[in-house]
């Protein structure tokens, strides 16, 4: 069964008509939505919540699954940008009078974030491995004391009262742009680099690849986008403090992309997506809305003994996926695969790992 | 005291802990590892 269903999933893939209607699902989504209220102020915050994570995803995606380094300092990026985006619509530029300053906010936050990201780079090019992950993991705690310790930027306390600028047509607009900024990365020259790197550094390196510049830049990009992601975030949320940017959102991210599988594009939009909505679906108000179609006598004590303890249970539940992904799935949900749409046409053939069987010919991967 | 308050723990500990890494990434200690190729 299980076999059957992982061969169909492998063919779906294969289909070239997947990611134009994902695209159109998509727009549709992001501007018919809104204009005609199709569905709650709620679903469509969770649909913007879904691009912004899938923006986090996909970026991390570039350093710990393409690179195969090991940052956690997403969080820390994503506090840079947004940070800087909400000084810039709330003391600087002038964005009620004209809303279309804000993308160009949420532009400066992503570049003030990626002069970061280059900061966090230089280390990279004497260490890897554990090292840089403590050292992306001191970046991070930096990030944080330092905001803490400005009183400008409100410390600890953070700032209320933003305006909520942040929309579903700018969420899709900025996730297909990323996204799409990334895909193209990760097949050029600079993006072969990467993968070299991944496998081999000191053979790369030996094979006139400028290991260095390939570092830069990747890090740059995907501290680029978390900044973004992170100016989004906080002009949806309306608040932000550095207790929103700890290890717990690094993690969060890191669940996204091993849920969905490493070196995936693919892979990153669907550990996104599902984590998202699994998270606020294990929302005891969700769940209770959900189920509130049942009969009472089977609601009423459904919700008593189950409903109103998810809230505790979520943060159990969340984890435990995880485990079961890894264990059976370590490679996660997509394992190096590919939609289709995504790989140029002078890869498709090369990118042999979308055929199950020159995969894993042994069924070795995937746990099988 | 007053010019370096307690806040700024955080900050010191993990920035010296960077540098560290950084410039001596086998420890105050250790000896640089060399890998042949």
């Amino acid at each position: 069964m299980i076999a059957l269903l992982r061969e169909q999933w492998d063919l779906l893939l294969e289909k070239p008509w997947l990611v134009p209607v994902l695209l159109l699902i998509g727009f549709g989504l992001a501007f018919v939505i809104p204009e005609y209220h199709l569905l709650s102020v709620y679903v469509q915050l969770i649909l913007m919540y879904v691009g912004i994570n899938i923006i986090l995803a996909v970026s991390l995606n570039l350093v710990n699954g393409y690179m195969g380094e090991f940052s956690l300092a997403h969080a820390g990026f994503m506090a840079v940008g947004a940070y800087t985006a909400v000084l810039l619509t709330m003391k600087v530029l002038p964005v009620t009078d004209f809303p279309l300053l804000f993308p160009c906010a949420v532009l400066s936050g992503g570049l003030a974030t990626a002069l970061l990201g280059m900061i966090v780079a230089i280390p990279s090019f004497k260490v890897r491995g554990d090292y840089l992950a403590i050292i992306t993991l001191a970046f991070l705690m930096i990030v944080k004391s330092m905001i803490e310790n400005i009183d400008f930027i409100g410390g600890p306390r953070g700032i209320p009262g933003i305006m909520k600028l942040t929309t579903l047509p700018w969420v899709f607009f900025w996730t297909v742009t990323l996204v799409w900024m990334i895909r193209n990365f990760i097949y050029s020259k600079y993006g072969r680099g990467v993968l070299s790197i991944r496998e081999d550094e000191i053979a790369s390196d030996l094979m006139s690849v400028n290991t260095k510049q390939v570092k830069l830049f990747a890090f740059m990009l995907s501290s680029f986008c978390a900044g973004i992601a992170g100016a989004l975030f906080a002009h949806l949320l309306q608040f932000i403090s550095p207790r929103i940017f700890d290890i717990t959102k690094s993690t969060d991210i890191l669940i996204m992309v091993y849920l969905g599988g490493i070196a995936s594009i693919g892979g990153s939009i669907l550990g996104a997506t599902l984590f998202t909505v699994l998270l606020e679906l294990l929302r005891p108000s969700t769940m209770a809305s959900l189920l509130s179609w049942l009969p009472s006598f089977v609601f009423v004590p459904l919700n008593e003994h189950f409903i109103s303890h998810l809230g505790v249970w979520r943060m159990v539940i969340m984890p435990l996926t995880l485990i079961l992904v890894m264990l059976y799935w370590p490679r996660g949900i997509m394992g190096l695969r590919e939609f289709r749409g995504f790989i140029p046409r002078r890869d498709r053939a090369a990118h042999h790992f979308n055929n199950p069987q020159e995969r894993d010919p042994h069924g070795v991967i995937d746990g099988n | 005291v007053a010019f370096f308050p307690s806040t700024y723990r955080d900050f010191v500990a993990f920035t010296l802990l960077m540098l560290l890494i950084i410039i001596r990434p086998y420890g105050i200690l250790g000896k640089p590892r060399i890998q042949k190729v």
